[in-house]
């Protein structure tokens, strides 16, 4: 009984997400601005699209009642780790542009190996080591990309 | 079709061109330098050869064109390595090749993996090749007349690949196409040029930028689970040395294959000749190809052979198909080769059908290029692959975790310099984790954004000339399209005429 508490209706979950985008993007389309010439040819294909995903939509709620596929969502193995993961991706996303590739990368990139090494106690030397590899890699990559690629790196607000 | 008499003697004076100590040793680097790109997501084959046209200013004509056709060759094949290795595709070319190859390298059998697909990279890329060299005029002749009609029916087949694609619900699969569609639609609109989905944010005329969301979908999910899931990179028993023989049954299992790898490279060659398809549909077509042959169609997705060698094969076919229309015709089949056409203008030379009568010499040294690199990455590709998957399975997940968080953000960056593509991949990469868990299917989304794009022109295209020419005759009135609705067809409903028939088979 408990086990089937902890499991979702997955059916339904996507039911509820595909019809909030269908609401959004069909809204979105009403809106848009285009000479009126052409308007029905820069609707055809997205309105067909989005009339197909509200039948399907419609058909996978029915299934959701009728027939429904129950898992437990998200088993995470360690929930401490993936939320800091994620929080620091969303950091790194952020701060690219705005400190550069270097300093956002070698800072996060550092911060997220010694987070997620749970073996250190304090040991200065793993420490050590830990903040050369991401030192090598970063300078790695970017010697890689700038340098030998010609891919223009940011260089942030400093540069 | 075949060649003629003068022709022989200029593909001779073609090899003789190319056999200089300076041509193979560029060849040589060129085909590492290729690997690297493909297999590092976000640098892709269009943007290495790009890259690397301004170095090739300073060269002669034939080494220009011989490094350039190198770097595309081993490029295609590069990315299979991430997608084996860490289920991510280094070029879009190499989606498919995830969907097997990376529960393969997870279950230990990683170097099975690598060695079927550089050998399948190799049969196509020669089966393209071969294709190039002799059967060239006439299939540029088909590939001239497909019009937009064509395109959209084409589009239409290949979201088929869809119905094949879904491990759990159909319609959660079909749901996830869709998706992969709608998002397609954001940016410019084709007839009117309003910008369509932006969400009150200019920035989002440009699109969705295709490898941004696939460098997201896939390689975010992977690094989160394998932050706060795994304790070793793999699962399987990695470190077991090879036992006597197994290598011998490697490549028995591979030859095994061989008809797969014939039609994958077919389906490769026609592929790459359709102007603006290429790569990146060919190898999801012949996934699905080989899935709907094979006599065990449910063991795709598990980790099978077959499922890499089919992908690869196709892939490497193109370049050879590709270059078909863009050295007869002048017409591009692939990006890439739309920059081999630039570099190929900036040599001096008009790609056309005098080409290979005015500088055959070039044309077919290039030609003989592209087999040496070929030839070249059975031998690398083979080697560093196997160690890197070695490698790879040593890292502690602590560091390749963030490696490949961090390998996604400089790769998806890298594409536009854009720091809106960064943010995309990132959002694509926390709905692929919320995708997977609820069970929708990032490979059809992906699908979906590819095949957008190419059906809503041919549609749009289709149905201006349909008001002069009336809706039936353009769309169901000519002979490719007929054809092409049919294998539509069949492709759409053998799923369910095979389980239908399996089930018949087993109450029988």
């Amino acid at each position: 009984m408990q086990e089937n508490k902890n499991k979702h209706n997955t059916d339904l979950i996507v039911t509820i997400f595909m019809l909030v985008v269908v609401i959004v993007f069909w809204i979105q389309l009403t809106s848009l601005k285009t000479h009126r010439f052409y308007v029905h040819l820069d609707m055809i294909f997205p309105q067909f699209i989005l009339i197909c995903m509200l039948v399907l939509s419609l058909i996978l709620l029915i299934k959701s009642f009728i027939k429904p596929d129950r898992k437990t969502l998200f088993v995470i193995t360690n929930k401490k780790k993936l939320i800091i993961a994620v929080v620091a991706g969303i950091l790194w996303v952020s701060l690219f542009s705005v400190l550069g590739f270097i300093i956002s990368s070698l800072v996060i990139f550092t911060f997220l190996t010694i987070i997620l090494e749970e073996k250190f106690e304090n040991n200065p030397k793993k420490i050590i080591l830990t903040v050369i590899v991401s030192l090598v890699m970063v300078l790695g990559v970017y010697f890689l990309f700038s340098i030998v690629l010609k891919v223009p790196l940011p260089k942030g607000f400093w540069a | 079709m075949f060649l003629k008499k003068g022709e022989k003697i200029i593909l001779i004076e073609g090899l003789i061109a190319i056999l200089t100590f300076k041509n193979i040793l560029y060849i040589a680097i060129a085909t590492v330098a290729g690997l690297a790109i493909g297999a590092l997501p976000g640098l892709t084959a269009t943007m290495g050869v790009a890259i690397m046209v301004p170095f090739t200013f300073v060269m002669n004509p034939v080494t220009a064109m011989a490094v350039l056709g190198a770097l595309y060759m081993s490029a295609i094949y590069g990315g299979s390595f991430s997608a084996i290795l860490i289920n991510t595709p280094g070029t879009p070319g190499s989606i498919a090749t995830a969907f097997d190859g990376y529960p393969m390298a997870n279950k230990g059998e990683g170097e099975k993996a690598i060695i079927g697909a550089t050998i399948a990279s190799v049969f196509g890329g020669i089966a393209g090749i071969i294709a190039l060299l002799f059967f060239a005029p006439p299939l540029a002749k088909i590939a001239l007349k497909f019009g937009p009609t064509e395109y959209f029916w084409l589009a239409i087949f290949g979201l088929t690949v869809i119905s094949s694609l879904g491990r759990g619900s159909m319609l959660k699969t079909f749901l996830s196409g869709a998706f992969g569609l709608l998002v397609s639609c954001i940016g410019v609109t084709i007839m009117g040029g309003a910008i369509r989905f932006g969400f009150g944010y200019y920035k989002l005329q440009a699109g969705i930028e295709l490898i941004s969301a696939l460098i997201g979908l896939f390689c975010i999910p992977e690094a989160l689970k394998i932050i706060h899931e795994r304790v070793t990179t793999y699962t399987g028993n990695i470190n077991r040395k090879r036992s006597e023989g197994e290598l011998t049954a490697i490549l028995y299992e591979i030859w095994n294959t061989r008809i797969t790898m014939l039609r994958s490279s077919l389906i490769g060659i026609f592929v790459g000749i359709l102007p603006a398809a290429g790569g990146t549909i060919a190898n999801i077509i012949a996934y699905n190809e080989a899935k709907k042959a094979s006599k065990n169609p449910e063991k795709f997705g598990t980790g099978i052979l077959e499922g890499v060698i089919a992908p690869e094969a196709a892939n490497n076919a193109t370049v050879g198909g590709g270059l078909i229309p863009t050295l007869t015709l002048g017409i591009p089949g692939t990006p890439v080769c739309a920059v081999i056409y630039g570099a190929l203008l900036l040599q001096g030379l008009r790609p056309g059908a005098e080409l290979f009568q005015i500088h055959g010499e070039i044309v077919y040294s290039f030609i003989w290029a592209l087999l040496i690199s070929t030839i070249m990455m059975l031998f690398v590709g083979w080697f560093f692959g196997v160690k890197t998957y070695k490698v790879i399975s040593r890292v502690p997940t602590r560091y390749l975790g963030p490696g490949i968080l961090f390998l996604s953000i400089v790769g998806s960056y890298s594409i536009r310099n854009n720091s809106l593509d960064v943010v995309i991949m990132f959002i694509f990469g926390l709905l692929g984790y919320f995708f997977r868990e609820v069970g929708l299917s990032p490979a059809a989304v992906v699908l979906g954004l590819i095949l957008g794009p190419i059906a809503e022109q041919g549609l749009v295209q289709a149905v201006l000339i349909s008001r002069a020419m009336g809706f039936y005759k353009v769309f169901f009135g000519r002979p490719i399209s007929i054809m092409i609705i049919l294998l539509t067809i069949f492709s759409f409903s053998w799923p369910f005429v095979s389980t239908f028939l399996k089930r018949k088979k087993k109450a029988g």
